[in-house]
């Protein structure tokens, strides 16, 4: 059997925790309700001041709060249910199962980029296939743009198929 | 933390459900939809004083608190087996513990390949286990070095493991102390 690609935490678990929390309170509701009408304790229902209070002509502010909750807990629980959980390494080329994460990418990137020939300073940053390097070149070198394009693609050849892209400024004399 | 399959069906369901219950609310505060002026609270106060109703709840409230508890505890994360079953000829039956079999692979990709803090976890799967190791990546790599290594250990665990009861994942991570390593450069 394959094993899943590594991926991000669904963005329905946290959703999740609390509906449970929520199916829990109900438990509580109820429970309540049952030892308070058993005589098991001498509280009052609250199940039944609840079902009181629906006589009103109009809810009450809290009453009003918990629908504005449970409108806006709804929604969020809606979309999360439908986010799919994304893929949180890349593949690599290779026989052995290996996968890397977006950040080790612009580790080495940047690394790579800061070792080429009259470069300052590089940081890196990649999103979804594109790798966007932003170097700061030193006074009059221009052409550290192609370096820093090879050296890149060598440090990182084989990890996964990105495209680079050089995003160079010349520091002042 | 493990994620149970039921939770984006449950999350969707208690969604419209938490949905349904706020319009409700704004019915009964605004009566834009008429719903609320046709709910009769006496029948809910006939249900409530019903004589059955206590014992209803109570039977509820037991299954709900057990599902609640279980939906909780289902993302509790499972040990994987200590032993592996090997594929083996006639009727004997050879087990290996596969406990012992991660951390020499920790050390050999923590030597083999330019990574740090590699850490271990063993997955079931269908017909064996899966060693997934993880590890952060020492910025100075290539990544030729790293898919060399990760080629090395798949076929040290094949060549122990033809019929792939055991399989090794390897998960490069950032590096862990990045701004630790910004020494000063000089130009």
């Amino acid at each position: 059997m394959k094993l899943r690609d590594p991926r991000h935490g669904p963005a329905a678990t946290w959703p999740a925790v609390l509906a449970a929390l929520l199916l829990a309170g109900l438990a509580l509701l109820l429970a309540q309700h049952a030892a308070a009408e058993l005589g098991w304790t001498g509280a009052d229902s609250w199940l039944r001041s609840a079902a009181a209070a629906l006589h009103d002509s109009e809810p009450s502010v809290w009453v009003l709060i918990g629908g504005a909750a449970a409108v806006l807990l709804g929604l969020w629980f809606l979309i999360a249910a439908f986010l799919p959980a994304r893929r949180s390494h890349l593949p690599a080329d290779g026989d052995g199962d290996l996968w890397i994460s977006p950040r080790a990418v612009e580790a080495l990137a940047s690394d790579a980029a800061v070792r080429a020939p009259g470069v300052l300073h590089a940081d890196s940053e990649l999103r979804r296939r594109r790798l966007k390097v932003k170097a700061l070149l030193a006074p009059g070198r221009e052409a550290a743009v192609a370096d820093i394009l090879e050296t890149v693609g060598e440090r990182l050849q084989g990890l996964a198929e990105l495209e680079v892209a050089v995003q160079a400024k010349e520091a002042h004399r | 933390m493990r994620t149970p399959a039921i939770d984006r069906p449950a999350a969707a369901v208690i969604g419209l459900a938490l949905l349904a219950a706020g319009g409700v609310i704004a019915d009964w505060r605004f009566d834009f939809a008429g719903v609320w002026s046709r709910f009769d609270p006496d029948a809910v106060d006939r249900v409530v004083d019903a004589d059955w109703f206590a014992w209803v709840a109570l039977a509820a409230a037991v299954v709900l608190a057990v599902l609640a508890v279980w939906w909780l505890l289902a993302r509790v994360p499972r040990p994987a087996e200590g032993r592996v079953a090997l594929t083996a000829n006639g009727s004997d039956r050879i087990e290996l513990d596969a406990r012992s079999v991660a951390p020499r692979l920790r050390a050999d990709l923590e030597r083999n390949a330019p990574v740090d803090h590699v850490t271990s976890r063993r997955l079931d799967r269908k017909g064996g286990q899966v060693i997934r190791l993880r590890a952060h990546v020492d910025p100075r790599a290539d990544g030729e070095s790293l898919i060399k290594a990760a080629g090395s250990l798949a076929e040290t665990v094949a060549t122990a493991f033809p019929d792939g009861e055991v399989t090794v994942r390897v998960i490069v991570d950032g590096p862990r102390r990045e701004r630790a390593r910004r020494t000063p450069r000089v130009h």
